[in-house]
């Protein structure tokens, strides 16, 4: 169903949302969305690793009321401008201003937001963590997107974009500094879109912490911001307060420690169609936005495909990423199989029939999955685990976590050099494998320190040599004595209530 | 003087009973084991069906078939007459099947008191009288914890993967004896054919 951009934004909260859909009686499948312009901001904040990547519940804890403070520092600043939060996604912010063109106003406008932003959050984090260094980057583009709400299993409140505006920042973003990516304390602003949308990017640094052209302006909306900041921050607690889905009463402030593996799986060369459908017109549109509803009903799909003691918890989408935590029962037996066998089943499923019948194939148009997971090490180096919460911001709140596999599995997914269909897991969660599960991944060449990789049909034949071996049983020679005895073959007996056992 | 003999004969086979269960121990990650009060005399030359030892812990199900890090935690009940019943095996893992329901038990080879049949006794008791005639009671002693806790893992395993591949029932590719009274006569009729080979 296509809106205005502020009517999508009317129904970001999931209470106004079902609202209308009662009202209005859409089916499920009919996703809300806008088809618009406009300057797309994204922030990164990236703290020194132990922090970022917490290695124990304390830091985990601490890393979540740093994303607070860091959202209400945005909701601050876009409450007092013409700019939106469409996206919390922990360390990553993604807000966005819509205008029918790129004016010199409004891309000022844009750059102070930015600065005020990046001031008021500065000053609030350094509050909460003094002794923590921490950066904070943020890219920013223009152009024509497509705007969703989500919807399937997803709870969330977020707004998904889809587009190059809202793909090549967070690229952007994703990059090192010594590759051409953005710098502690700049805004990267793709000029060319101001000029020709379909050329290729090419970016200009803007200091956040320099003075602004427009001082006074710059000023006022970061005074305010700051004034603002305590309404919000009030407000978020007053919010989280709410029972809500899918964590009753689980602001950040009392977070919930949950084991298990954080599974993000990327829908590679799925922007390319998307570049596709804007140029087809609406009726492009429309269908591209009816697949990529189909689409956010996978993760549902999925989670039956896993043993009982595997839940799938879900997150807001990030664009065509999709983010799960594989929430385990047994975390230590989990850890024997389960990051082949998540990922095998995620990208065998794209192969299959849909539960509405149609195939997978269809809406994701030929595309693959890249699946990254990370669980760690639970013993030595206290990993396996993350702290979830919810953040609240611009009136809605955003599901995030925090922990040493939120951010690791992240930084597989962003590594580059990752082939379509592939897997790729952290080096902590390949030693714990089965033998015959082992084999197929190498180490990533980019990252050969810290991640392993494996393509779909290394991990089948390895899955299939590793089921194999269940129908073997051999003779064996009892080590301590050298005696051979008969290979195992259970029986099974009934017991009489009466029977001795003694003789 | 009958029952003198039997009192001594009942304490030397609860005495090796408790030397299995320790040897059986040496295979877990970490275990405890529980010694049992010994058999008392009910009437002439007939004992309470008590004594041995348990060994309760955390065993890894590497065995000869497959190499893992999973382990399980359970417990092993030795008997005096361990050398005609093997051990006890019970596992409460979540991921052990057969629980749902009592029909599903025989499938997954779980007595029907909730006991794990990775043995067939007749073939336990087979294999131990052969090494010992050859070897002698400690050799047989240490070759019966290997055998048991290789067999117990085995099935374990196969337990684990039928958790892992949400299957319903035990995978007809998989080996094991027939159910019940069948699996018995299975065994002397495999047994005697091999004998006629040799």
């Amino acid at each position: 169903m296509k809106l205005q951009f502020n009517g999508l934004m009317n129904l970001a909260s999931r209470e106004s949302y079902l609202e209308a859909r009662r009202q209005g009686g859409w089916p499920t499948s009919d996703l809300p969305y806008a088809d618009t312009n406009g300057y797309h901001m994204y922030s990164d904040l990236d703290f020194r690793l132990i922090v970022a990547a917490p290695e124990n519940a304390n830091a985990a804890y601490l890393n979540l009321q740093i994303l607070q403070a860091y959202a209400s520092a945005a909701d601050s600043v876009t409450s007092l401008s013409n700019i939106r939060i469409l996206e919390v996604q922990g360390q990553r912010l993604h807000m966005f201003r819509e205008a029918e063109a790129p004016t010199p106003i409004v891309t000022q406008e844009v750059v102070e937001a930015c600065k005020a932003f990046y001031r008021l959050a500065v000053r609030h984090i350094t509050v909460l963590a003094p002794e923590s260094a921490f950066t904070i980057r943020m890219a920013a583009d223009y152009g024509r997107a497509i705007l969703l709400r989500s919807g399937g299993d997803d709870p969330s409140e977020s707004i998904i974009s889809l587009g190059d505006p809202a793909n090549r920042p967070a690229k952007k973003l994703a990059r090192d500094v010594g590759r051409s990516g953005v710098p502690a304390g700049h805004l990267a602003i793709n000029e060319t879109a101001v000029t020709n949308q379909t050329a290729a990017p090419s970016w200009i640094l803007v200091d956040l912490r320099a003075d602004v052209v427009r001082k006074s302006a710059a000023e006022a909306l970061e005074e305010s911001a700051e004034e603002q900041y305590k309404l919000v921050s009030f407000s978020a607690m007053e919010k989280l307060a709410q029972e809500f889905e899918p964590n009753p009463r689980n602001p950040v402030q009392s977070p919930r420690k949950r084991n298990g593996f954080m599974m993000r799986a990327d829908l590679d060369g799925f922007s390319g169609q998307v570049h596709e459908a804007l140029l087809a017109g609406n009726a492009g549109v429309a269908t591209l936005v009816q697949d990529f509803g189909a689409i956010m009903q996978y993760p549902a799909a999925f989670k039956n495909s896993l043993p009982e003691g595997v839940k799938v918890l879900l997150f807001p989408w990030a664009g065509d990423c999709a983010n799960l935590l594989l929430e385990c029962e047994d975390y230590p037996i989990e850890r024997s199989y389960l990051p082949n066998r998540a990922a095998l089943n995620w990208h065998d499923q794209g192969r299959g029939i849909a539960t509405s019948g149609i195939t997978w194939k269809a809406p994701m148009r030929g595309c693959k999955w890249l699946v990254a997971i990370a669980g760690g090490e639970h013993v030595a180096a206290d990993h396996g685990f993350i702290l979830t919460g919810n953040i609240a911001a611009g009136g809605r709140t955003f599901h995030i976590g925090a922990g040493w596999s939120w951010r690791r599995s992240l930084d597989a997914e962003q590594s580059t050099s990752t082939p379509a269909e592939y897997t790729i897991i952290h080096r902590e969660d390949h030693s714990p494998l089965d033998r015959l599960l082992k084999p197929p991944y190498a180490d990533h060449r980019d990252h050969p320190a810290l991640f392993k990789i494996a393509s779909f049909e290394a991990l089948v034949k390895a899955q299939r040599e590793h089921d194999g071996e269940a129908a073997r049983s051999s003779v064996v020679t009892v080590a301590s004595t050298g005696i051979q005895v008969k290979a195992a073959r259970p029986y099974v007996r009934h017991i009489s209530p009466n029977r001795e056992r003694g003789d | 003087m009958l029952d003198t003999l039997a009192r001594i004969e009942s304490a030397a086979t609860n005495s090796e009973a408790i030397h299995l269960a320790q040897e059986i121990a040496t295979y877990f990650v970490a275990s405890e084991v529980a010694i049992h009060g010994p058999p008392v005399m009910l009437h002439r030359a007939v004992f309470s069906p008590t004594g041995g030892a348990t060994i309760s812990g955390t065993l890894n199900l590497t065995h000869s078939d497959g190499s893992t890090t999973a382990a399980a935690n359970c417990s092993i009940r030795v008997y005096p007459g361990w050398r005609k019943r093997a051990p006890i095996l019970r596992c409460s893992d979540k991921w052990v099947r057969g629980r749902e329901r009592s029909e599903t038990n025989p499938s997954w080879h779980v007595n029907s008191d909730g006991t794990l049949c990775y043995m067939l006794d007749n073939e336990w008791a087979d294999v131990l009288a052969e090494v010992e005639d050859v070897h002698g009671v400690s050799a047989t002693l240490r070759t019966a914890a290997g055998y048991a806790i290789n067999s117990a893992r085995w099935l374990l395993y196969r337990h684990l993967q039928g958790y892992r591949c949400k299957l319903v029932s035990w995978d007809p590719q998989w080996p094991q004896w027939p159910h019940y009274a069948d699996g018995v006569w299975a065994y002397r009729h495999e047994k005697s054919h091999s004998r006629k080979r040799k």
